[in-house]
């Protein structure tokens, strides 16, 4: 946030997501804050008064399990993020090698080289999402891509993976590219691959089910209790600081929920989209397959 | 778990009972040194959590490796034989499969041959033989690449490519086994242990100073619950083989992989 106002984050509501996600919940727990007041006061006279350093040894262990809960989270969105660098730069190796190994010239090779990888990695993104969008891919030859969306793929960018891998055999074998250079350029076949299923990885394992549902139970036990200790002091002013604590830490959860997973379109997921487009740019750059002067050649 | 917390309830209301009606025992611990405890205790747990949840998360993480690292083989078999040679690529496509449904069962304990297919005759009983069934299978598939490269199907540097993967695959598979093996240092498990005991212990007098209530029980149980609890999930997550509601989801990541494999095979 590089606002020259630091303040200025309290007007920018609508970009803090967290609050709008809580506030009906939030509401909730005033409420409910308010209607334990308005029956201790009135009704049942319970006079359940805990001490309040009981709170803060509950503070500790809600501390605990909440820092927890907001590494591995984001240690998942930062790992998410080193794989798309990952991929992107392995994408790019491999189109500064094929650059030099293949003749100026070959437009065929060179074309084929920068369609696939930016399909590889646009197909991945959607993969990650809802599906493959054929609008983002390009075609090979005319009815590429209608064919590859007939065949209805369990895996697609595993199926343009091995198009890559197809095309750099028949390379080696009709003697474009030497032994060594074989080797090199298949180095990013192993790379682009465990990136692929890295990402997959995160996308698919949710942390162990024990572990969330434990937080979950704590927090919401330690929301019951928390207006008890001091309603009877502050009456229905606990509303307010009932509904401050509730954003502080359920707050916490619900971002570790949401960048857990960050291959989605949200404010705080990766921007996926942009990578791909970039890596597309670089690769046709370094391919020189939108070079007006080679093309007329 | 739901056993301990109530048996510490108990305790805590027998205390409350007996510091209230018996005896005076006219004991209080300060609750700043609770605090301390606290502190310490918390540290203590957080270690204990990120320490397993990363030992679960690197199971995975070695999953992945090895199941990419398959489905990677299987690639450059499919563009480096050609497809008028079926029987080699039904052989080594259907041995890497074997392979990983073999790691499921070897890092589950088990000596099965479910899901595995008999690829060439005598197969099974080869294996039911083997202490390490899943060596024995990448030594198969060594040795019918030694053989493809021998008998010219692949050149020199392809030769060099798949056999890399045999390497990587064992690789991947050893650290599986070695998350499976290895406990964690024992000494810090009972230390944690120990003080959560003593902790737990200790808390009910640090409130024999107040009009004590049987609420408190509720409150205290609460805490022991949280922290008994983490140390419950540690000890549940630290072998991620097994078969439980937070161990991986292995049957499903073979089927995945199975499913690629497939594809690739079939679109060559």
């Amino acid at each position: 946030m590089d606002k020259k106002i630091w303040f200025a984050i309290l007007f920018d509501f609508h970009r803090t997501k967290t609050l709008r996600t809580l506030l009906v919940s939030m509401c909730v727990a005033g409420v409910y804050a308010f209607i334990c007041d308005y029956l201790e006061e009135n009704v049942f006279h319970i006079d359940f008064r805990p001490p309040t350093y009981i709170y803060s040894i509950l503070g500790i262990v809600l501390g605990l399990l909440l820092v927890f809960r907001t590494n591995t989270a984001y240690d998942r969105w930062w790992e998410g993020r080193k794989l798309l660098s990952k991929l992107g730069y392995n994408w790019k190796n491999l189109a500064i090698k094929i650059n030099s190994f293949v003749p100026i010239d070959d437009k065929d090779n060179r074309e084929f080289f920068a369609k696939m990888i930016s399909n590889h990695a646009f197909s991945l993104k959607e993969h990650l999402r809802d599906g493959i969008k054929a609008s983002e891919l390009e075609e090979i030859y005319p009815g590429f891509i209608e064919e590859t969306m007939a065949k209805k793929l369990y895996h697609v960018p595993t199926y343009f993976l091995t198009l890559i891998s197809d095309r750099m055999t028949k390379l080696y074998k009709d003697k474009v590219i030497t032994d060594m250079q074989f080797l090199e350029v298949s180095k990013h076949i192993d790379e682009a691959n465990e990136v692929i299923s890295s990402c997959e990885r995160i996308h698919s394992t949710p942390i162990p089910f024990s572990y969330a549902i434990h937080l979950k139970k704590f927090l919401f036990i330690f929301m019951l209790i928390i207006p008890f200790g001091f309603i009877h002091d502050l009456g229905s002013w606990s509303v307010a600081i009932v509904m401050l604590i509730f954003y502080a830490m359920v707050g916490l959860d619900v971002i570790g929920e949401e960048i857990e997973d960050p291959f989605g379109q949200d404010e705080n997921d990766l921007p996926f989209d942009g990578i791909c487009k970039s890596l597309k740019i670089s690769v046709q750059e370094i391919l020189k397959t939108n070079d007006q002067k080679l093309i007329k050649s | 778990m739901a056993v301990w917390v109530v048996l510490y309830g108990i305790y805590v209301a027998g205390i409350i009972y007996l510091q209230d009606n018996q005896f005076d025992i006219n004991f209080t611990v300060p609750y700043f040194v609770m605090y301390i405890l606290g502190y310490m205790i918390m540290i203590l747990f957080y270690f204990r959590l990120n320490n397993s949840y990363y030992r679960w998360y690197d199971g995975r993480k070695n999953l992945t490796y090895l199941t990419a690292n398959a489905e990677t083989f299987i690639i450059k078999i499919n563009s480096y034989l050609s497809i008028a040679d079926v029987k080699n690529r039904t052989y080594l496509h259907e041995m890497v499969m074997n392979h990983i449904w073999s790691c499921k069962a070897h890092l589950r304990r088990k000596r099965s041959m479910n899901h595995l297919v008999e690829s060439e005759p005598g197969l099974f009983d080869q294996l039911m033989k083997e202490e390490h069934v899943p060596n024995k299978i990448m030594e198969l598939v060594h040795k019918r690449i030694v053989n493809l490269y021998r008998n010219e199907y692949i050149t020199k540097m392809e030769y060099y490519e798949l056999s890399k993967h045999v390497e990587k695959s064992n690789s991947f598979l050893d650290n599986c086994d070695t998350i499976r093996t290895t406990k964690t240092t024992k000494s810090y498990v009972n230390h944690i242990k120990m003080f959560l005991i003593l902790y737990s212990g200790f808390l009910p007098f640090a409130f024999t100073n107040d009009t004590l209530e049987y609420s408190i029980v509720f409150l205290l149980c609460l805490i022991f619950y949280a922290y008994f609890g983490c140390e419950v999930m540690s000890s549940e997550v630290e072998n991620p083989f097994g078969h439980d509601k937070n161990d991986l989801p292995m049957e499903v990541i073979c089927e995945d992989i199975d499913n690629c494999l497939k594809q690739i095979m079939k679109n060559g």
